[in-house]
């Protein structure tokens, strides 16, 4: 035989090769029952090193019970939903996945799996879910993930700030006067010194100050018109109007884009004494702390108390082959176990009322006032994420909004225009 | 008669070119046939096993090189035209990625003529092509001049301009952010020192986009002016001793013999440069995130957000067919341009 030949071949075999990795190939479960072989079960995880690590202590702990389940966490990044999207388009979508605000727009396209048959034969108690949290993982009536941590949104502020300009601390129960006041007190514009933050980029930010507003926010029917096209929407757009645009309470969103990464990092520097995050600041004001003296309370009351919140769902998709597996060991993360792991990590808080794993966190004191966290949980308002096309319509408020804190538009010429673009959305949506 | 048969061969005109590779091809076989007939009668054996030995030899060599083109081309056939024939297919589509795609015919297309963000986008995106390109080019240019000075430490100078091309495009935009900054940043420090004006910058709406672009060009800069240096390089010297002696300034000789010798590499940096600026994502987005006010929004976003986020993967297939078009037409149109000269 021929050597400078079979060298070739193998060669060129071995760059053709090369390719192989760009093609993806339906996972190999095996679907064996039995107690003697193994089950792998392949769920999808996202987020910084900690946070998986997280959810790989949840993973430990139930193999550790289940010996014969093997768990395949699959990475699928930052860019959650494309890669999610690869993975179904390839056939191999993980058994369980990760899927947060997307549940609605997964199920309407019959990527998941409904939990209720599982629910109910398992008699798994869901009452200790919050129902502010189960409202958006239902589509036609059907449940289709259940969650298993919420990150509610809340005020955090600078203590120090607040004694200089001689003002007393706000309290769980203050009002958004109570709110505005304080922030323009604490506004120095010779020192470039900010109340509040009003983030960029963020709707949530937005949609949370039209859900106090007392603005039923839906976007699941054909028109947005019975709900934005009131005066309680305007009375919010003019508030974000006069605190960013005229009074100048708040950064407006070219600085806050011209800062770059320094726009999260205003609050550490004292260029504002108050902004609204969730709980994944945590970790890193424990591991660096801030120079000052700071606590949280939650969000000012003006119609209501209603607040936005970060969530983490887990979902079965529909072409998983090990249904019963995946429905133990998703029944397990969000149960007792599962949120005592999420409690302890301080991340962010257990979804369910478990007393035991809220008692954790209470335990934690830290930030002294933990406890505005687990309070706001059931003001959480999600309904907005009931929408296939939530993403492009949060775009639109969030262009829109923008335009009018730049003063490149008046509070009711922005409120015309989300109006006619939204709809515009939903009646796409609708006729496809 | 070389002359001839090239303009026959390579002629435009597909019906003169058949009937000569018939003709010529028809003459070629004649005679072979007489030359083996005519060696046949010699020496049968000898003949049949160096035709053999002849034939194998060269379809051996045939075969080892597609061989060896097999990955690459495969590759290419798999990843770059099946995706491309499949965009065109999805660009007629509804198509959310994972419901299967229901046909529309030109109804994204329409869809498209109307769209205000779209329409914004592309604004933005030939906005930015005009800026950073033909500026780009023609700073690269000098700076390749200045390159080609026999000056000392002129490596260290090639080496120094060349940096900017090899750093991450993220870590760039990071620290021209900061640069740019209108109240901490290095840019308006120095402006403020000369007593000029002291632009907003990244803050401003009529001001982001020609931050971007400046930075972009500088980032630019290293890549074009290596690529034009070794034009300028291959200009002969005669010609300049030429202008010296009719007495040709500087300037005359970089206009009338720097500038028309190098007009092919020139038109490789202009193509280069415009088929990457039609597509620009990395530095506008660390910058300044396709704001203030979309000021800064390119349509490569916009094709990923519809792709990725809004779920409309026939809808961005459009967008990127119509970009594809204008980078094409554009491309032949710059190639025909510069093809003009002849010299």
């Amino acid at each position: 035989m021929n050597w400078r030949k079979l060298f070739s071949f193998a060669a060129a075999g071995a760059i053709c090769a090369g390719f192989l990795p760009g093609c993806t190939s339906p996972a190999k479960n095996s679907s064996k029952t039995g107690g003697s072989s193994k089950v792998t079960i392949q769920v999808a995880v996202s987020g910084s090193a900690q946070e998986i690590a997280v959810h790989q202590q949840k993973f430990d702990l139930y193999t550790s019970k289940h010996p014969n389940i093997k768990i395949q966490p699959i990475n699928i990044g930052d860019d959650r939903v494309q890669k999610t999207l690869t993975l179904i388009s390839a056939g191999s979508a993980p058994d369980i996945l990760y899927v947060n605000e997307y549940t609605y727009v997964f199920a309407a396209k019959g990527v998941l799996h409904p939990l209720d048959d599982q629910i109910k034969r398992d008699s798994f108690d869901i009452s200790t879910f919050n129902e502010s949290l189960l409202v958006p993982l239902r589509y036609q009536g059907k449940l289709y993930a259940l969650p298993q941590e919420v990150s509610p949104f809340v005020i955090y502020y600078n203590k120090d700030m607040f004694q200089a300009a001689g003002l007393p601390f706000p309290t769980d129960k203050w009002t958004i006067d109570e709110f505005y006041t304080d922030a323009k007190k604490l506004t120095n514009p010779s020192k470039k010194v900010y109340g509040y933050r009003q983030p960029t980029n963020w709707p949530d930010q937005i949609l949370g100050w039209l859900s106090r507003g007392g603005v039923d926010f839906d976007i699941s029917g054909k028109t947005v018109d019975s709900s934005l096209n009131t005066p309680q929407t305007l009375k919010v757009l003019q508030f974000l109007h006069t605190m960013v645009a005229v009074d100048k309470v708040s950064p407006n969103p070219a600085e806050l884009t011209a800062m770059g990464k320094g726009a999260d990092v205003v609050f550490r520097n004292q260029k504002v004494a108050m902004e609204s995050q969730g709980l994944w600041m945590l970790p890193q004001y424990k591991a660096e702390p801030l120079a000052f003296q700071w606590d949280i309370v939650r969000v000012p009351k003006d119609q209501n108390q209603r607040t936005k919140a970060g969530i983490l769902n887990w979902a079965i998709s529909t072409s998983s082959h090990n249904m019963d597996a995946a429905w133990d060991l998703l029944k397990f993360m969000v149960g007792p176990d599962g949120m005592k792991i999420v409690a302890k990590n301080n991340m962010a808080l257990p979804a369910s009322k478990d007393t035991a794993a809220n008692q954790i966190v209470l335990d934690s004191k830290f930030p002294p006032n933990v406890k505005a966290f687990i309070d706001s949980v059931p003001d959480v308002d999600l309904r907005d994420e009931r929408s296939t096309v939530r993403d492009q319509v949060n775009t639109e408020i969030n262009d829109e909004v923008e335009r009018m804190l730049l003063n490149k538009e008046s509070p009711e010429d922005t409120q015309k225009a989300l109006v006619q673009k939204i709809d515009a959305i939903l009646a796409q949506a609708q006729s496809k | 008669m070389l002359k001839i048969a090239c303009r026959v061969l390579f002629s435009p005109n597909k019906s003169v070119r058949t009937w000569k590779h018939n003709a010529c091809s028809s003459a070629i076989m004649k005679r072979t046939a007489n030359i083996l007939a005519a060696r046949e009668s010699v020496h049968p054996v000898l003949i049949k096993m160096g035709r053999k030995r002849k034939i194998s030899l060269a379809s051996n060599e045939n075969f080892w090189a597609y061989v060896f083109l097999a990955p690459i081309i495969i590759g290419f056939l798999a990843f770059t035209i099946f995706p491309v024939i499949m965009s065109f297919y999805y660009g007629l589509t509804s198509y959310d990625g994972i419901t299967s795609p229901k046909f529309v015919g030109i109804g994204n297309y329409i869809e498209l003529a109307s769209d205000e963000n779209f329409l914004k986008s592309l604004w933005n995106t030939v906005y930015f092509t005009l800026g950073t390109v033909p500026v780009g080019a023609f700073l690269a240019l000098i700076v390749a001049v200045g390159l080609n000075a026999k000056i000392h430490f002129v490596n260290l100078y090639r080496t120094a301009f060349f940096i900017p091309v090899v750093v991450s495009t993220v870590a760039v935009s990071m620290v021209w952010q900061w640069m740019y900054n209108q109240d901490y940043g290095l840019i308006n420090l120095f402006l403020g020192k000369l007593g000029l004006y002291q632009p907003p910058w990244l803050a401003s709406t009529s001001w982001s986009m020609p931050s971007v672009i400046i930075m972009s060009i500088w980032k630019g800069l290293g890549f074009n002016a290596v690529i034009l240096l070794a034009g300028i390089q291959g200009i002969s010297p005669s010609l300049y001793e030429a202008a010296e002696i009719d007495g040709a300034s500087g300037i005359q000789k970089f206009w009338h013999i720097t500038v028309p010798m190098i007009h092919e590499c020139m038109a490789f940096v202009l193509i280069n440069g415009l088929i990457g600026s039609f597509q620009t994502f990395d530095q506008i987005y660390v910058m300044t995130n396709g704001g203030p006010a979309q000021s800064t929004q390119v349509i490569s976003w916009l094709i990923y957000m519809n792709a990725f986020r809004y779920f409309k993967q026939g809808y961005a297939s459009a967008m990127a067919y119509i970009l594809f078009l204008i980078i094409f037409i554009a491309s032949i149109l710059q190639l025909h341009l510069s093809e003009k000269k002849n010299y």
